[in-house]
């Protein structure tokens, strides 16, 4: 170890490249293929996906790196310790970080954060990325752009170009984002789920602020980003930061606020892609076999080259696989040490674990198959995922689609349908009690294996679709695109937003009310008005509400305190009379919150939607705007540019207008009589 | 120690040595030969090794291993067999000296194809190495040092014949970027105005940035790319072909960047003749068996042909992209190394001069 700490210290602080390895995607997307393995442990092409990521950052020149275990932790311990990786002549440092207690990335950057173990710039990767990038530059360029152009960068955030529909993100979250094209500082990001059609909504203000701005629908997200030193902290801070995803909104968000911002940078020719879902994980395994990510190619992975045989099309074969005659390796096969094929095979973007035993006749397409596991003979196997020590009979077959985790075997026949996920062992009760889950049918007699329930949760609409087809289908997708244009342009509106819209609508209500409930309270037991502030600053951040709907909701809310608790409306006098006192009360709120001439016009625009459906309100507009011009919250001028701003407005709008006629009229010539004083004044 | 295994530091140099190298990637190869010297180098420094035997059995090792690992980098097996070949003749001079044993020149200068064959291999016993030999190990650094020298000077060396080669007016064609072959034009640029013809060299395009420096060049030459499918449209009205190599194959064949043999048949279909310029350390005792392709070709990233960003093809069209072509020693005219011009069929005489005929084996992938 000495040797090593001798290394490091003879850096500058500054220089340790550092970069944070998580070993957990912290989500069930690859269940049930791996329920029981731990993901560093699950093997791509044959090799565990711990040692790619290992061997890519020791590759890349990283100095020091934390390797955060949060489940299985023994068993990907026991694998670190049988590997090179924690020897003491390694180049790179690993400090391992047992967290079993961590459930997300965010509480890992809290622990880090509480460790205060990151002193520069750092790679944040997960194991499961797969990449050839040249790290080490785009980290440079980060630490430049914060130490000269732009002290809040906190992150920049790695892409791979890939046009819509690739199969590496055609079953994955989709990435939307607009970022300022000069700097590509991200300006606005959100995910869709995959295979959405129809419209998104960007806020006019991204396009408002920046001078030019690149909407980004070509990228497939990498699971890699480079962070400075203070995003630790920054999740310190935001206790409700789960995920990466979170962070970037937030940051986004709260720029104004906190000057902190985000950026975004493609890899360029090089080879990224996150495994995010069965569907990718296919797909990633046979970019490894097509050698997209050269020098990551399976010889290069095994501890011996001269152990792999590579041949042209593709086919990497251990020195001690055996493969019958008559046999076809058609292209990208991988055959593990020990795999024996039996004859006349047929084999197609195949991966066969190690020991693996395939009768004759076998034919597998897209499959995956994991250590140890035994196939009949005329067993049929397309797209599917087969865990460890998956045992088939002899004529069974596998539709695209079947996921089998370990230990599973398949007796007689058997035909398994598209989409089949099956797991070795009966899925834990979680209520306790109840009768032991019968083994599916599909099975057949003693067959083992029971029907896996992929757990529903509410984010449910954006998480990756299971071995979804390789191929959508083409001509209904044509089908929808052209009716959505035409007949249900609404419908396909709310469908798109289905993705994020929910959420923000019913948090924007729940922001309202809980705003609302504060208010009342506020008012009828006389808290004091900086308590209020401090309570719906806190209701903002936790439903992530922007700044402007932030001034809106607020005046709504105090225009409705008086009414609040009875269903009549009141008559406008007895409305007013109770309005005064609140608004009395709520001044200082008002004050803090309206400030600028924007906020200004969102509060006027709110006083307006709210007194469109209120009739009593829209009787006394004027005296509120009034009091309100005269407490120096609403300026002349924003009250006349809101009037003169009539552009679309909706009949209740117009008559709303028509009743502070007067108010504008006063304004307007109180206006030109100073001017012409000041003219005067000029002139004399 | 066991014969002909790494003790553990020369193992953990070797693994070190091939980790780096294999994900460096595309790296010129005088670069690795630079830092297979530099191995070699601390291979002879460690203070293991007594006897002569034993180095031999750890150089002759770490060379398997390092062949098998790194099939494609030809300077590495190549020069661990030219310090083998020399710790040999060290020993064997040192043995004369004391023994004075009646010899006439040294066999390798008589060698010829015949003698090769009718004395049998392994006819006369393998020399004793057992014994101790002290200042050895300076000896053998002063030649490694020698060697560096060697190639250092190699690329001026084999640009010093290219007055012979290139006349006034000629076409010269040649592929993609050597850096061999940029020294070989700059020389006869120096004296004589002729014209170049670049092949783009595709996908990788290294033909264009040859170019480029070629047109810079304070002497004007006439340069112009093609295409790798104008090839044999511009073939005919070519004087000579000059190419670099990746590796010399003991039968005169070359290992060349893809595309290679098109041009070289295509030379041949017009008569031209094909000037290969071949620096020492890239001539191999390794042979070409056309069973057996892997290690002898090595593709990269499919990247350069089609960017991976179009989801139209990719994953659904099969895409490859191989660094190499095995040309036969038939369409090679002559190499020119920094001794000289050589027949692709006088290789032979070349490879016994360099290395010792037991040591060929351990680069046979």
């Amino acid at each position: 170890m000495s040797s090593k700490k001798g290394l490091t210290n003879s850096l500058k602080a500054e220089d340790v490249v550092q970069a944070v390895l998580l070993t957990d995607n912290f989500s069930d997307v690859l269940a049930p293929y791996c329920l029981d393995t731990p993901l560093s442990l699950l093997p791509l092409v044959n090799v565990p996906l711990v040692d790619y990521a290992l061997e890519y950052l020791e590759s890349s020149g990283i100095h020091e790196c934390f390797i955060y275990l949060c489940k299985h932790t023994d068993a990907v311990k026991k694998h670190l310790s049988g590997t090179r990786w924690l020897s003491e002549d390694s180049p790179m440092v690993i400090h391992v970080q047992t967290a079993e207690d961590c459930l997300s990335l965010g509480d890992v950057m809290r622990d880090l954060d509480a460790k205060a173990l990151i002193q520069s710039d750092f790679l944040l990767m997960s194991v499961d990325c797969i990449t050839n990038v040249d790290i080490v530059p785009i980290m440079k360029e980060h630490s430049a752009r914060r130490k000269n152009d732009d002290r809040g960068s906190v992150m920049t955030l790695l892409y791979r170009e890939a046009t819509p529909g690739h199969p590496v993100r055609r079953h994955s979250a989709q990435v939307l984002l607009a970022a300022d094209a000069e700097t590509g500082r991200m300006v606005f990001h959100q995910r869709l789920p995959a295979a959405a059609r129809g419209r998104v909504t960007f806020p006019l203000h991204i396009f408002q602020e920046q001078s030019a701005v690149e909407l980004h629908y070509d990228l497939a997200d990498t699971g890699l980003s480079i962070c400075s030193p203070s995003v630790p902290q920054l999740f310190a801070d935001n206790f409700d930061f789960q995920t990466r995803d979170h962070f970037v909104r937030g940051i986004i968000v709260n720029e104004e606020v906190m000057g902190n911002t985000v950026y975004h940078r493609r890899v360029g020719t090089h080879y990224a892609a996150h495994i995010d879902s069965q569907a990718t994980l296919l797909t990633v395994t046979q970019d490894v076999t097509d050698r997209w990510v050269h020098p990551v190619v399976p010889e290069n992975r095994c501890p011996h080259r001269a152990d792999l045989r590579c041949s042209q099309r593709n086919v990497y074969r251990h020195r001690t696989a055996k493969v019958g005659s008559g046999t076809r390796l058609e292209g990208c096969v991988a055959l593990g040490a020990g795999a024996s094929v039996g004859s006349n095979c047929r084999l197609l973007r195949a991966v066969v674990g190690p020991g693996c035993q395939l009768g004759d006749n076998v034919t597998l397409e897209d499959a995956v198959l994991d250590a140890g596991c035994v196939l009949g003979d005329r067993c049929e196997v397309r797209r599917s995922l087969l865990g460890p020590g998956v045992q088939l009979a002899a004529g069974a077959r596998l539709h695209p689609g079947c996921v089998l985790g370990a230990g599973v075997r398949v007796e007689g026949a058997a035909e398994l349908p598209q989409g089949t996920l099956l797991v070795g062992r009966p899925p834990e009760d979680e209520f306790g009690g109840g009768s032991a889950p019968e083994p599916s049918r599909l099975v057949g007699a003693g067959g083992r294996g029971f029907t896996f329930l992929p757990e529903e949760d509410e984010e449910d609409t954006l998480s990756p679709l299971r071995l979804g087809p390789a191929e959508l289908p083409t001509a209904e997708l044509s089908d929808s695109g052209e009716s959505s244009e035409e007949e249900t342009e609404d419908e396909s509106e709310e469908r798109l937003d289905g993705a994020e819209s929910p959420e923000v609508v019913d948090d924007t209500k729940l922001f309202y009310s809980e705003v609302l409930d504060s208010l009342v309270r506020g008012f009828q037991e006389k808290i004091s008005p900086e308590n209020l502030i401090l309570e719906v600053n806190s209701s903002k951040f936790a439903y992530n509400v922007t700044v402007q709907e932030l001034n809106s909701l607020v005046v709504k809310a105090i225009l409705s305190v008086p009414e609040h608790g009875s269903d009549e409306r009141l008559a406008a006098p007895a409305f007013l009379a109770r309005l005064q006192p609140v608004l009395t009360t709520f001044m200082p709120l008002l004050t803090n919150y309206i400030k600028s001439e924007e906020s200004e016009l969102s509060c006027l625009r709110a006083l307006e939607e709210f007194s469109c459906d209120h009739s009593a309100m829209s009787a006394c507009l004027a005296k509120v705007l009034m009091l309100l011009y005269q407490r120096d919250i609403l300026s002349e001028t924003t009250i006349l540019s809101w009037h003169a701003d009539s552009e679309g407005l909706s009949p209740e709008a117009v008559r709303v207008r028509q009743q502070v006629q007067k108010l504008v009229d006063w304004l307007q010539e109180a206006e030109e009589e100073s001017e012409d004083e000041e003219s005067e004044e000029d002139s004399s | 120690m066991r014969m002909e295994e790494l003790s553990p530091t020369a193992e953990r140099l070797v693994s070190e040595f091939v980790r780096t190298t294999r994900r460096q990637g595309a790296v010129p190869s005088r670069q690795v030969a630079d830092r297979t010297l530099e191995l070699l180098r601390q291979l002879v420094s460690e203070p293991g090794w007594r006897q002569t035997a034993q180095l031999v059995g750890q150089l002759r090792a770490a060379g398997r291993q390092l062949a098998a690992e790194l099939p494609t980098q030809p300077a590495v097996g190549t020069l661990v067999c030219r310090l083998l070949k020399m710790a040999r003749e060290e020993h064997g001079a040192h043995d004369e000296v004391h023994e004075a044993r009646p010899h006439g020149a040294p066999p390798s200068q008589v060698d010829s194809l015949h003698r090769r064959l009718t004395a049998g291999r392994g006819a006369a016993p393998a020399a004793d190495l057992s014994s101790e030999l002290t200042g050895l190990r300076a000896n053998l650094l002063a030649g490694l040092d020698e060697l560096q020298t060697e190639l250092d000077a190699s690329a001026d060396n084999i640009a010093r014949e290219a007055l012979s080669h290139i006349h006034a007016d000629d076409v010269v064609l040649t592929a993609g970027r050597s850096a061999t072959v940029l020294a070989f034009l700059r020389r006869a640029a120096r004296e004589r105005a002729f014209h170049v013809l670049v092949v783009e060299g595709a996908p990788f395009g290294g033909g264009h940035r040859a170019a480029a420096e070629l047109a810079a060049l304070p002497r004007r030459v006439h340069v112009t790319v093609i295409a790798e499918s104008a090839l044999f449209a511009m073939m005919a009205r070519v004087n000579k072909v000059i190419l670099g190599v990746h590796t010399v194959l003991a039968d005169g064949g070359l290992r060349a960047p893809v595309g290679t043999q098109a041009l070289a048949l295509a030379a041949r279909f017009h008569s031209v003749p094909v000037i290969v310029c071949a620096p020492s350390y890239k001539l191999s005792p390794q042979f070409h068996r056309g069973d057996q392709q892997e290690g002898f070709l090595e593709s990269v990233s499919p990247e350069s042909v089609l960017p991976y960003a179009d989801g139209a093809l990719v994953g659904r069209a099969r895409l490859t992209c191989p660094l190499f072509d095995y040309v036969p020693p038939e369409l090679v005219t002559l190499f020119v190394t920094h001794t000289g011009g050589t027949s692709p069929w006088y290789v032979y005489r070349l490879l016994n001069e360099y290395y010792d005929q037991q040591d060929h084996e351990i680069v046979q992938v």
